[in-house]
């Protein structure tokens, strides 16, 4: 068969792949999924491109409290930590990472409790539960600012309700 | 009339390609991923490793496995781990100087895939974007351009088959992405209100300055949001037309410097700005 019709053929397919691929609306790219997908994932081709799509990403962060075995039923007062960590400096290696990760722990609510919680009791071995809750820093509206209200700000701070973990379940699900 | 496009796609497709744009966008994408993924060092241990944030047959069962290649696998032990870093690397330099690039793409991207695989959470914009480039890389064959092995000829056309139909495929695909990026901000009303990149300045995680200020400089602040997703969408179209390629890509260098400056995506930018070379035709009419 002559290379170039062959090579032709080729390219096709890959444009359905690289246009299609990424429109998970389409009926079409639902019904070529079985054909699409293994290609797409054998070289790393898919992606969805949503950069700041639909809209920015509401800035958020998880703070949680660890409960300590040798200290049962006593949250109040232990540690407030968060996650992910302040930047540390203009050149913080693995910031961008830790937010891409706090990111994906967002999508789907079992990704924080497989994952996250699962991670705190693996390396907190004395932990008994975790409890967690996600903040939102909501962006003041450019009319606000200009009015004087600060952008960083703790009022800008909203809480969602706290999640109660168990330690011993977690760890069940690795 | 089927002669007539087959002709067209003929021409479209195979004729040939510049080894000196080839190689300089060879150049640029492993030495960007060279350098970003060299720093990957300092956390590997935090999301490829069992003790890291998700284990590794936990990663095997997100989202079903239905994301994962059918050729993955990945090592348990550290030391394993820290080869297979090291193998990526030593690919990612032969293929930026010019060592059996072809060959160096190839091991790269799948490497690369192995690690996407592994530890979906931190991936984002610039891993997708390496293996987009990563992909072509594998079929640009070399032309003595920018590589080490000095005694190598040079010629400047491309004489094969794949090399110009993987160059044609590399612009298509970056007008794909700009396309669904711009089409996608459709679906949000901040980009049709003009404030979106408000969104994105006052957002205290992304940005590493403090940009208060632009809340009193509201006209510029619509004429960004405006303007980029006017320039993302006709992105795919203004590049094929000879006198609006210019100003398209000085747009885009622009547009990622400030992407870099003001929202810490200094490597995106980078990785995005190495697929431009493929536009940029210095010897021969494209």
């Amino acid at each position: 068969m002559n290379k170039k019709r062959l090579l032709s053929a080729a390219i096709c397919f890959h444009l359905l792949v690289i246009v299609l691929y990424p429109n998970d609306s389409s009926h079409l790219e639902r019904d070529l999924l079985p054909v699409l997908l293994p290609y797409a994932n054998t070289f790393g081709l898919n992606s969805k491109w949503q950069f700041f799509a639909p809209e920015p990403e509401i800035a958020t962060y998880f703070e949680y409290q660890i409960d300590w075995k040798d200290k049962p039923n006593d949250i109040n007062g232990d540690e407030m930590l968060h996650w992910p960590p302040d930047k540390r400096g203009f050149f913080d290696l693995g910031y961008t990472r830790r937010n891409a990760a706090r990111s994906f722990l967002t999508l789907d609510p079992n990704f924080l409790s497989q994952i996250f919680i699962n991670w705190i009791c693996r390396t907190n071995p004395e932990a008994a539960g975790v409890s967690v809750r996600a903040v939102y820093v909501k962006v003041p509206s450019l009319k606000d600012v200009r009015a004087g209200q600060a952008l960083f700000d703790p009022s800008n701070l909203q809480y969602q309700d706290a999640v109660v973990y168990s330690c011993e379940e977690a760890l069940r699900e690795t | 009339m089927k002669l007539e496009f087959e002709a067209a796609w003929n021409r479209f497709w195979f004729s040939p390609v510049s080894h000196e744009k080839t190689a300089r966008f060879r150049v640029a994408a492993a030495s960007v991923a060279f350098i970003y993924f060299v720093l990957r060092h300092f956390y590997l241990s935090e999301f490829y490793f069992d003790d890291g944030i998700l284990t590794l047959a936990k990663s095997k069962t997100i989202f079903g496995g239905v994301f994962h290649s059918p050729l993955f696998w990945f090592p348990s032990d550290p030391l394993a781990i820290h080869a297979l870093h090291g193998l990526f690397l030593v690919s990612l330099a032969t293929l930026a100087l010019g060592v059996f690039p072809r060959v160096s793409a190839a091991l790269a991207l799948y490497i690369h895939v192995l690690f996407l695989n592994r530890n979906f959470l931190p991936m984002y914009g610039f891993d997708k974007i390496v293996s987009c480039w990563l992909f072509y890389l594998m079929f640009m064959k070399p032309g003595g351009y920018f590589t080490v092995f000095r005694s190598q000829t040079k010629s400047k056309l491309s004489s094969d088959l794949l090399t110009p139909a993987a160059v044609r495929m590399a612009q298509l695909h970056l007008c794909v992405v700009y396309a669904y990026s711009g089409l996608e901000k459709m679906r949000g009303q901040g980009w049709w209100n003009g404030e979106a990149l408000w969104g994105i300045l006052a957002n205290g995680i992304v940005a590493p300055f403090d940009m208060g200020f632009m809340a009193h400089l509201p006209w510029l602040v619509y004429a960004g949001t405006y303007s980029t997703v006017l320039w993302e969408i006709y992105f795919p179209l203004a590049i094929w037309v000879p006198a609006l390629r210019k100003p398209w890509l000085f747009f885009g260098v622009v547009f990622h410097l400030m992407t870099a400056l003001m929202m810490n995506l200094i490597f995106f930018a980078a990785i995005m700005l190495a697929g431009y070379q493929l536009f940029w035709d210095r010897e021969s009419k494209d």
